[in-house]
């Protein structure tokens, strides 16, 4: 027979044991909770860091920790600064970035040089094969393309590969179009060696679509894009326009009889960069990437415009006055230009200026 | 008697029990928070290390990595906070002093910090020659 005792001592221990275990598990749970918040937040901060060290270095890297630990991070700017933010914490990034994709990326930096002055920023995609068709096959067009393929990186040796093609109607050169060549993939350096093959080659409108992966990004050069039906991104060189997911954007290749600017490519690489994709915000990330660099390179633009222009007054010389004074013009021109492309037309300018004054001895390159 | 002994034992294991439990439980949240207190530091000095490679090779700067214009940092000294804000985030300050005592300095603030020195080469735009100097970056806590 069980005494009143031995019930009570059942009784009291059932109760303290289930006490017991739910405030064990309840810590166990939050602990649990600001551990995976510590490793996510390490692993933020490593991708910060390797962004800055490929910003630093000019070196492409692969990062592969998003992979292994899946984070649901995004990028929004706010304060003018792009943030790199997760539920568990958030990362400034001072160097401008660009990214596309929650998994294996590689970093690679992209310069628009000017002698006096350089603007840099780093792009971050994942395994992407982006596909063109010259539906406008002038030798212009190409030379668009080659400005293109050159803002990727050559990842024979990385673990992440950019890889390039065409499309032509039905038919898709992207695995095969480079033949012979490393691990026989289109990677940059292999893809610009064939470029001139396509020379004088009439283009139909691209059909292969179902043999496209999502891996895959469909680029048109026409002077026929359709805003509505077409697919990826369109680019109509001799309207300065493009198109991609029903938005038009602005695209500058220099004023007529001028050489084509370099920065031609930044109106283009931050939609070939964010794309179709959604924020959390559900804006385009392609039109948020636009937006943001646009804005990063013209507050850029302008003070180091401004900064130069200074210096001059500090530095010229009777010698190099004749050289200095077109130098301060164009500079100042810059800085109180509001046109992006009358900014991007001075910075061409300025960078034959700057050529002058590095052959007449007045400045360094 | 033998029965009130045996609640108490009882009342008292448990009792035990919950004052490790609790003493775990704080001991592991003490080290949460002495960890987290160390990656803030980590964060702090990550950041003035990337502050300083960023600044000893911007072309606004410098003539090459690590080597200073005294002209551009002359400029440079003159300019509000606000534009190199826009190219170095916020809460930050750079001293460049030269070997003769001249000093370059940007964002100065009356504020506790941490700080990091490097030596560096200042170039002379005028006499085209180089001296050895100083940088100085902090981080405003």
């Amino acid at each position: 027979m069980i005494s009143i005792l031995q019930v009570f001592k059942i009784i009291f221990s059932l109760i303290a044991s289930f006490l017991i275990l739910i405030m064990l598990m309840q810590y166990l749970g939050a602990y649990d909770l600001g551990q995976t918040g510590n490793i996510n937040a390490k692993i933020m901060n490593n991708f910060a860091g390797t962004v800055t060290d490929v910003y630093l270095t000019g070196n492409p890297a692969d990062f592969g920790e998003f992979e292994e630990k899946k984070i649901n991070y995004f990028f929004h700017t706010e304060d003018e600064t792009l943030r790199l933010k997760s539920s568990a914490s958030k990362y400034y990034v001072y160097a401008p970035f660009l990214v596309s994709s929650e998994e294996q990326v590689i970093l690679h930096r992209v310069d628009y040089d000017y002698g006096w002055w350089k603007f840099s920023f780093v792009e971050a995609l994942p395994e992407t094969t982006f596909v063109f068709t010259l539906e406008d096959n002038s030798a212009e067009s190409r030379e668009l393309v080659r400005d293109i393929v050159n803002s990727f990186p050559h990842t024979l040796y990385f673990d992440t590969p950019i890889l390039f093609g065409f499309c032509d109607g039905y038919d898709l050169l992207d695995a095969d179009f480079c033949g012979g060549s490393g691990d026989n993939r289109c990677h940059r350096d292999y893809f610009l060696n064939n470029l001139s093959v396509v020379g004088g080659v009439s283009f139909s409108k691209c059909s292969a679509q179902n043999k496209m992966g999502t891996r895959h990004r469909l680029i048109t050069i026409s002077n026929n894009c359709n805003p509505t039906y077409n697919t990826g991104l369109c680019i109509d060189r001799l309207a300065q326009k493009m198109y991609l997911a029903g938005n038009t954007y602005d695209y500058y290749n220099g004023a007529a009889g001028v050489s084509m600017p370099k920065a031609r490519t930044l109106d283009i690489l931050p939609l070939l960069i964010g794309w179709e994709d959604e924020t959390l915000l559900n804006e385009n990330l392609g039109d948020d990437y636009y937006k943001y660099l646009d804005e990063k390179f013209v507050e850029q633009a302008q003070f180091a415009a401004q900064l130069g222009s200074e210096r001059i007054d500090i530095i010229t010389t009777s010698g190099c006055n004749t050289f200095f004074s077109p130098m301060e013009i164009i500079l100042d021109s810059i800085s109180t230009a509001s046109d992006r492309y009358d900014i991007i037309s001075y910075l061409e300018q300025s960078k034959n200026q700057h050529k002058t004054l590095v052959l007449n001895g007045c400045d360094y390159q | 008697m033998k029965g009130q002994a045996a609640i108490m034992e009882k009342i008292f294991t448990v009792f035990f029990m919950v004052i490790v439990l609790i003493a775990l439980i704080i001991f592991l949240g003490v080290w949460n928070v002495l960890q987290i207190n160390v990656e803030g530091q980590e964060v702090v000095n990550e950041r003035a290390m990337s502050l300083m490679k960023l600044i000893s090779t911007h072309p606004l700067l410098v003539k090459e990595a690590s080597m200073f214009d005294d002209s551009k940092l002359e400029v440079a000294e003159g300019m509000p906070c606000e534009g190199f804000e826009k190219l170095f985030g916020k809460r930050w300050y750079a001293e460049i002093s030269d070997i003769d005592g001249t000093k370059w300095s940007m964002c100065i603030l009356n504020e506790k910090n941490a700080s990091y020195d490097i030596p560096v080469n200042i170039y002379h735009k005028d006499t085209e020659k180089v001296t050895i100097g100083k940088l100085k970056v902090g981080i405003y806590l």
